[in-house]
């Protein structure tokens, strides 16, 4: 019998969600054998909540996801009923990419990547417990008895441990609607020396987007492209289909109010921290009484349904309270509901308890990856599940965890932020959480980190090239321009005319002029002679905005880079692990127990510790100095 | 509630609770007789899918026996079931001479279903776990006959109730031996439910359902010598080289005379399927492929340890399933062999009927059946009970 045979692989990974889909993935990649654990293998990779992929902060990750060789985009990509580029009339900073997905195509997609992976198996069944020896993860049971052996496990469990779904006063067991949650899970890696916090989430009502009234709501159109997450491979081009935007009212604010008493939020029965970020309406209106509307975004579920989400209408009132909010909102006064919005509430790993890497620092072996971790979002769980995938591998070949630094992407912010800060409600990207934004920008994430892919064997050698014949071109270009003369004349000021911009009042190098905010590529042809407009007619337009990009953010970009490198030798200083904090003298009684409690990797990480000054940085610093290795004494041998 | 009390004007809403099979089609027969109909599931997500692995009779049948189930189907669940989502139509078998097995995907199955349903004016859909149905008299709670109500407190009233749950009563998962804690594989077991009926009178038995199980295929080519990787590398190759086959060509060179009914039923909808493909092409031309690959037909039979025939679970997967326990060439399933557990209705009538005043009936495999095949027919077949004037030309909607 199967119960009784115990199999043995590299890595096992609990849930078939984003987090777990990736981690399984990137493992398996990377030469591991692999077995992803899912409750249901129908439910692979579905998308409980909101139908899109991207945005501001979260399209960063997913390109860095595809950059470092996961999956996420390339599915995404396979699977959009609508592309868009967000922010096209900011800075490029926080321009990012955002794809309305059919949901069962994506699922579809996803499971067959799976299924095909060499060394992946799927093993459909409920976990049990981890089994823990020595401080070590030896593997795990399966409810129905089987065992598997491991030399990593990752946890990526979602929603599902101790799962509660509420709406009004009515609450019971569940990990999404029709779904059990995890039961013995959470006991297990409490047993093992783990935390556990309790967060909540809530997904809005979906409706028959037939009964819609579009006319009363503005189209949302997407861009006609070619655009795509993966750096690899160009989406085909398809027809899109649109979302709709409404407002809510001062009628959908008062049938909110009416009803704000029943609200799971304001009764009590549901206690725990919901996303700030993505608030209900329920929160919305509590929370900001002065404004009189509030965006509504009907997102169309797939092609082969009618079913559309409501963006923005997020709650657990009771159902019929739903309706009534729903048709108090113009466009929607029709709305025939087909799934009511409900909270779920959830065990997570308090995050400060892992290492950079996502493995615990109690239990070795034990990773884990995604919303248990106290995130929320698709991007955020893909995020960590390949990171968590990458060193539960290492780990398993005896290497060194890969640590992204703050400066290098958004994963490293976001890593960094989960272990370092206290997550006091579910943890969602923006750019704003990135100090070195400019240089962490969606268009460069395969410069900067497929190399790091190339080097783990998730991105083959001949996609490297690609990314650094890229590489290449830019600077050639660059330097080309550098070397072109700009003269000043009739011509040449018309031309700038033209452009809106001032004339020149002595010759200047091309990228000087290039340097200009109004002038873009096209526009900096057209001041150049035709042997020079010849060379640079060629340029594809990617390249032609990676220089557009350099040449006009360049300053910005020099000052970040300084500010790195000021900062480098500190940022990336480790901390002896074994360090006691006691030893340490000077620094308050705060820092010592904030220190104590998240024992950071690095000084970087210390400094970025609510309560850890800079003058108790400065201390730590010294401290770490003195401990390394020959300082004690001043005359070691060298 | 709004919803509630929402009775339609012809005669009155029936409430099927449970979105499986049987309820689907006992929805869209309904639905096709002129009487609303509202579907409560308590997954929207996986609506009208199979769960049981992808063989639609559960056994080898007669093409005889093929022909006559497709006769006695709607145009419309004819064509999903036996058209577009079959992935294995017709493997006559050596030992089994002139019977065959048909395949279905199941993901197809379930997406094909529920936009049929939705497509279907007078078919409500709504996701909800349902806890407690209960019959109603005059000055009742709710307007109507019949209310049933959910975990989240909406109560939905009708003038009759299907129940139409599956292995969902009291349902418990057994795998290989072990019995883990409660049910398994995430679905939620209607104790609930369970209990209101059994206050309501209705009788109830425990049945016992074999799963088989599934296998993922891929790396098969690796352990060549082994009759199971043999086998199924052989099939899958023939997959993907996209050397798909249209079911009428299968179909003629399969077999003799039997299949020969068979053929002009699919021929006759051939046409209309056509003209909708190529409809649906130029309406989304360039939209989001299916894994699937371009054609959803395909043939694929592969031959595993013991002679058993090993299924194909979808054109979207690589997963195949096999009847009954076991291993195959050492491989690992991607799902387990398990049985289920659960109450079945005892003492139903014609249709499904469990009462005298026709409020409460049930179908599919809470009605006994053993087959998607059987749950289909008692599905249609209760709503024409359920009806009582059964339209013999059979009003379909899917084509309308």
């Amino acid at each position: 019998m199967m119960a009784s045979g115990e199999r043995e692989f590299d890595v096992v990974v609990v849930g078939g969600g984003h987090a777990g889909c990736e981690a399984a993935l990137a493992a398996a990649r990377m030469g591991r054998s692999v077995a992803l654990v899912t409750l249901h293998v129908d439910k692979i990779a579905l998308m409980p909540c909101n139908p899109a992929v991207g945005g501001v902060g979260k399209g960063q990750l997913t390109r860095e996801i595809d950059a470092l060789g996961g999956e996420q985009g390339a599915n995404a990509d396979r699977t959009f009923v609508q592309i868009k580029m967000l922010n096209t009339s900011k800075g490029p900073a926080v321009q990012a990419l955002r794809v309305q997905a059919d949901k069962k195509l994506y699922e579809d997609w996803m499971k067959r990547v799976l299924v095909g992976a060499p060394g992946l198996s799927i093993v459909q069944g409920e976990v049990a417990g981890v089994s823990v020896s020595r401080e070590t993860v030896e593997g795990l049971t399966l409810a129905d008895g089987r065992r598997l052996k491991a030399g990593a496990v990752v946890v990526a469990t979602g929603t599902f441990m101790r799962g509660r779904l509420v709406v009004g006063d009515t609450s019971y067991p569940g990990g999404r609607v029709g779904e059990l949650p995890a039961r013995s899970l959470s006991k297990s890696l409490e047993e093992a020396g783990l935390e556990l916090g309790r967060f909540q989430s809530a997904t809005p009502p979906r409706v028959d987007g037939r009964t819609l009234n579009r006319e009363a709501m503005i189209e949302q159109p997407g861009d006609e492209g070619p655009l795509g997450f993966s750096n690899w491979r160009l989406p085909d081009p398809r027809p899109q289909t649109s979302c709709y935007l409404t407002y809510t009212t001062s009628a959908t604010h008062q049938t909110v109010s009416d009803y704000l008493h029943m609200s799971p939020i304001k009764s009590g029965a549901v206690t725990s921290k919901g996303p700030r970020y993505c608030p209900s309406i329920d929160r919305k209106i509590i929370s900001f009484p002065d404004r009189d509307r509030h965006p509504v975004f009907a997102e169309p579920e797939g092609l082969r349904t009618h079913e559309v989400y409501l963006q923005g209408l997020t709650t657990s009132l009771p159902v019929d309270v739903q309706e009534k909010i729903i048709r108090a909102t113009p466009g929607l006064e029709n709305a025939r509901l087909m799934r009511p919005g409900y909270a779920v509430e959830y065990d997570y790993v308090l995050p400060h308890q892992l290492r950079l890497s996502l493995e615990s620092k109690t239990v070795a072996g034990l990773f884990c990856a995604g919303q248990i971790n106290g995130t929320s979002g698709y991007e955020e769980a893909a995020a960590q599940g390949l990171m968590a995938g990458i060193n539960a591998s290492r780990l398993v070949t005896e290497e060194e965890p890969v640590i992204l630094g703050r400066e290098e992407a958004y994963i490293g912010v976001l890593l960094d932020d989960l272990v370092t800060k206290q997550v006091d409600e579910p943890y969602r990207m923006f750019t704003s959480r990135a100090e070195y934004r400019l240089l962490l920008r969606h268009d460069n994430a395969a410069e900067r980190l497929s190399p790091l892919g190339a080097d783990l064997g998730l991105i083959s050698e001949e996609k490297l090239d690609r990314v650094l014949e890229k590489q290449k071109k830019v600077d050639r270009y660059a330097q080309m321009l550098e070397g072109i003369r700009v003269q000043p004349g009739a011509e040449t000021a018309e031309a700038l005319e033209t452009l809106g911009t001032t004339p020149l009042s002595e010759p200047q190098s091309a990228a000087q002029v290039f340097r200009r905010p109004q002038v873009d590529f096209s526009g900096l042809l057209t001041l150049l002679g035709p042997a020079d407009r010849e060379a640079l007619g060629a340029v594809e337009p990617e390249v032609a905005e990676r220089l557009s990009i350099n040449a006009q953010y360049a300053g910005y970009i020099e000052r970040q880079q300084e500010a790195i490198e000021r900062t480098r030798a500190t940022e990336h200083k480790r901390i002896p692990e074994e360090i006691d904090y006691t030893l340490l003298e000077g620094i308050t009684v705060e820092a010592r127990d904030k220190l104590e409690r998240f024992r950071p990797e690095t000084l970087g990480q210390a400094s970025r510790i609510a309560g850890v000054s800079p003058a108790d940085v400065s201390l730590l610093a010294l401290y770490v100095h003195r401990l390394e290795p020959g300082r004690e004494s001043v005359s070691s041998p060298r | 509630m709004t919803s509630a009390g929402r009775v339609g004007s012809d005669g009155g809403r029936v409430v099927v609770v449970g979105g499986g099979v049987s309820g689907c089609a006992c929805a869209l027969g309904l639905a096709a007789a002129g009487r609303s109909v509202l579907i409560v599931s308590s997954s929207l997500d996986s609506l009208g899918m199979p769960e049981y692995g992808p063989d639609l009779f559960g056994a080898a049948v007669s093409w005889r026996e093929a022909r006559d189930f497709a006769c006695g189907l709607y145009p419309s669940l004819r064509r999903i079931w036996l058209r577009e989502a079959m992935v294995s139509d017709g493997v006559a078998l050596a030992e089994e001479e002139g019977r065959c097995r048909f395949s279905v995907d199941r993901r197809r199955v379930g997406l094909e279903v529920k936009w049929l349903l939705e497509n279907v004016a007078l078919a409500e859909m709504r996701q909800g776990v349902v806890v407690d149905v209960r019959k109603e008299g005059e000055g009742g709670r709710e307007k109507g006959a019949v209310a049933v109500e959910t975990a989240f407190g909406e109560v939905f009233a009708g003038e009759a109730c299907v129940l139409a749950v599956g292995l969902g009563l009291g349902r418990t998962v057994v795998v290989g031996g072990a019995e883990p804690a409660g049910e398994a594989f995430g679905e939620v077991a209607g104790d609930r439910l369970r209990e209101s009926l059994i206050a309501q009178g209705v009788g109830l038995r425990g049945a016992v359902r074999e799963v088989g199980t599934w296998y993922s295929v891929e790396g098969a080519e690796e352990e060549e010598g082994r009759d199971f990787g043999r086998a199924v590398t052989e099939e899958t190759r023939t997959v993907g080289s996209l050397a798909y086959k249209r079911v009428g060509d299968v179909v003629g060179e399969a077999v003799g005379e039997e299949a020969k009914g068979w053929r002009r039923i699919l021929e006759e909808e051939e046409r209309g399927a056509l003209a909708e493909a190529e409809k649906r092409a130029e309406g989304h031309e360039g939209e989001p492929a299916s894994p699937g690959g371009g054609s959803r037909l395909c043939v694929g039979k592969g031959r595993g340890e013991e002679g058993r025939t090993l299924l194909p679970d979808g054109t979207a997967t690589r997963e195949w399933y096999r009847e009954g326990s076991g291993t195959e060439g050492g491989r690992i399933p991607t799902r387990p062999a398990y049985t289920v557990r659960a109450d079945v209705v005892t003492g139903a009538g014609e249709g499904g009927s469990l009462d005298r005043e026709g409020r409460l009936w049930a179908v599919g495999r809470v009605a006994g059946a053993q087959s998607y095949a059987e749950s289909l027919k008692s599905g249609l077949f209760c709503s024409r009970a359920l009806q009582g004037s059964w339209d013999r030309e059979g009003k379909d909607l899917g084509d309308g």
